[in-house]
């Protein structure tokens, strides 16, 4: 039987009293100055005070059976004894699993669910709050981005006066049938790739490559009904909100660990890699449907593009259109079969086919 | 209630009796903990700085003793990280993403982006006079001694925006508010502590401080600054001397020279470590007030009673997402 003396804390009170402290075959007993046993605490209901036990100090306990109470032991030999025949007791409470494997597995498992959380809700949220975003200010960022797009990748955009004025025309005869609430911007760029692109705002790009390689002009009207119909439900707006909304979640979650400063700052480029979804992408293709119908104009030019498109391979460089636009053939299925003209008079297209000057091939 | 234990000593006058605070803490166990929490830091990416903060301040805490007896901390890594969730939820993602777009899309309108500035920092200096609030009140209500619970009320609001005042304040008079705008800060904060069911006070309102300030503010220009020790020095003793807990008093005298003594060596540390070292400056902090503070009388143990249950059980979230830092 060993015995040290130790302070007693009744957790009551902020007094402590000198006690001795008795280690007994299954229990210790607490001896007060007069030699009065006052409590007795079973071996198993021991416990450590300290989460990470102090080694060069002293061990404070606990019983399970005396939730408040406190005994501080100091006597380095009897600790020894103590713990070699109750060993838990140099132990917190509640420990069920080592302490780094019970860390990391409730870690682990917090981090994927948060970021889980606010990827798979992006959806979700990115449609109300970029509503709340008014619409003119909508078209001045985008007349910013698309600037800042074409400067940093060094787009030139073709210019010619019937080329000019036959897009337009497209343009606002699509508008006017689709109703929308202002007249989108569609620009035209020297770039051999066939593909087009919708930003925020209503600007759109359309590079020569889908012109040059169109065989009619009901192609271009379908592909451009198609970019309106992004321009109509703001999906670019969306596409950066989500983006913006994981950085910011991220950058919070990792205590600033990445940086979100250059999300903004190339929302250009990050458009690119933003996907729609394909929820956007089939109400952009209902849209563009619904659009060629009130126009008077066919749906087979966007069909036939379409068609095309899942046959030819990605380029490097600007991504063709299946990058973006990831296209199937349910895609094309989807869309109705609709009677109507091809969108432009032969004169007009062969304007359109020419604004980017004569053909360098 | 009992009043000051004196004592006699040699010639038979009577003297107060003063304890120290001994800490005990060393840095070979502190370089062991500041080592895994950087390991584990870096493969989480920082995911893990909750429970880092928590071993910390654990080994801090338990490393203090007084009348012969150490602290207790009973916080949890969980509680900081479910608070901190909490926070950038409710508080942050909102706030964030409402600055960003009216940044992004006012880009080109300078007033506008004067105002948003002015209303973020409006907003946000509030937030960080509640988050300092918020926090000091988990911290001591995961703060025990001889299993005594510690904790703090009061108002964060009426706290944050009286935090809002005075830093909008200092500028406006050339920094003549400090000494009270120091002193009202402090005094709410203690005034609203409680160790168990005894209550703390703070007497002061800064007016005496102002001498010390006058000087410290005329040198500023001579001496690069310096003289600010000269007041801060003051301002810590003024602080201790108008705490009260119950009968027991508060002298805290390091002098002027071994707390600048103090802040450039926790300079010299923090710029030779780029930054890692920061347990370390809290230790030599921690030492530097066991060194200096003493306890003027001796509290009735036995009138002391254990604080109320009821407690906040998520953790400084607020404080967390802002990172302020420190203990």
């Amino acid at each position: 039987m060993t015995s040290a003396p130790a302070r007693y804390i009744d957790g009551q009170t902020a007094t402590s009293h000198d006690v001795v402290v008795t280690l007994e075959p299954g229990q210790i007993t607490i001896t007060d100055g007069t030699g009065r046993r006052f409590a007795f605490w079973p071996l198993g209901s021991l416990h450590c005070i300290d989460r990470w036990p102090l080694r060069r100090g002293p061990l404070r306990l606990g019983s399970i059976d005396a939730p408040a109470a406190r005994l501080t032991i100091d006597d380095l030999a009897f600790r020894r004894v103590l713990l070699g025949s109750a060993p838990q007791a140099g132990y917190p409470r509640h420990q069920p699993l080592p302490p780094s494997l019970r860390r990391v597995s409730l870690m682990a498992a917090a981090m994927s669910a948060v970021v889980a959380l606010v990827f798979a809700a992006a959806p979700w949220y990115a449609g109300p709050a970029a509503n709340l975003i008014p619409v003119s200010w909508e078209r001045q960022f985008g007349g910013n981005v698309i600037s800042d797009f074409k400067h940093a990748n060094g787009l030139e955009v073709c210019a010619e006066a019937t080329g000019d004025a036959a897009l337009q025309d497209l343009t606002e005869r699509l508008a006017a049938a689709a109703d929308l609430d202002y007249l989108p911007s569609v620009e035209v760029i020297d770039d051999a790739t066939s593909n087009a692109f919708a930003f925020p705002g209503g600007n759109i790009l359309v590079l020569r490559g889908l012109i040059d390689k169109a065989e009619s002009p009901d192609e271009v009207a379908g592909v451009l009904a198609h970019e309106l119909g992004h321009t109509a439900h703001r999906d670019g707006l969306k596409g950066l909100v989500r983006a913006n909304a994981r950085m910011v979640v991220l950058d919070a979650l990792l205590g600033g660990a990445l940086s979100a400063a250059g999300a903004l700052a190339t929302a250009g480029n990050t458009l690119l890699e933003l996907r729609s979804g394909r929820a956007a992408e089939a109400a952009a293709d209902r849209f563009a449907a619904d659009t060629l119908r009130r126009a008077n104009i066919g749906t087979a030019g966007l069909k036939r593009f379409f068609s095309r498109m899942v046959k030819i391979e990605t380029a490097t460089g600007i991504p063709s259109y299946l990058s973006s636009h990831p296209a199937s053939a349910e895609r094309v299925a989807a869309i109705p079969d609709i009677d109507g003209d091809l969108g432009l008079s032969p004169t007009q297209w062969a304007a359109l086919k020419g604004i980017c000057g004569p053909d360098p091939e | 209630m009992s009043d000051i234990t004196l004592r006699a000593d040699a010639t038979g006058a009577l003297l107060p009796v003063k304890t120290a605070f001994v800490h005990h803490g060393e840095g070979g166990p502190l370089f062991g903990i500041l080592l895994k929490n950087f390991g584990i830091n870096s493969i989480t990416v920082g995911f893990y700085r909750f429970w880092a903060k928590t071993h910390l301040r654990h080994f801090f805490w338990t490393n203090s003793e007084v009348f012969g007896d150490r602290f207790e901390y009973t916080g949890r890594g969980l509680e900081l990280f479910v608070g901190f969730l909490f926070v950038m939820f409710i508080v942050l993602i909102p706030i964030g993403l409402v600055t960003n777009v009216f940044r992004t899309f006012l880009a080109a309108d300078p007033t506008a982006q004067v105002m948003i500035g002015g209303a973020v920092w409006l907003v946000f200096m509030t937030l960080v006079g509640i988050a300092q609030f918020r926090a000091r009140r988990y911290r001591l209500s995961r703060t025990q001694w001889r299993g005594i619970r510690f904790f703090q009320v009061g108002n964060e609001w009426v706290y944050g925006l009286m935090y809002l005042l005075f830093i909008a304040l200092k500028p406006i008079t050339f920094g003549w508010i400090t000494p009270v705008a120091n002193c009202w800060l402090e005094g709410y904060r203690t005034n609203h502590t409680y160790f168990g069911s005894e209550k703390f006070r703070f007497d002061g309102d800064g007016g005496a401080l102002y001498g010390a300030y006058a000087l410290a503010w005329f040198l500023a220009w001579v001496t690069f600054g310096l003289g600010f020790f000269l007041y801060k020095a003051r301002e810590l003793a003024y602080i201790a001397e108008h705490s009260h807990l119950g009968p027991v008093g508060f002298r805290f005298e390091p002098g002027a020279g071994s707390l600048a003594g103090l802040w450039f060596g926790n300079l010299a540390l923090m710029v030779m470590t780029f930054g890692l070292a920061g347990p370390f400056v809290q230790l030599r902090q921690a030492r530097f007030v066991a060194r200096h503070l003493e306890i003027i009388g001796t509290p009735d143990f036995a009138a002391i009673d254990q604080a109320p249950a009821d407690m906040p059980t998520i953790g400084e979230g607020l404080a967390e997402a802002i990172d302020l830092g420190g203990f």
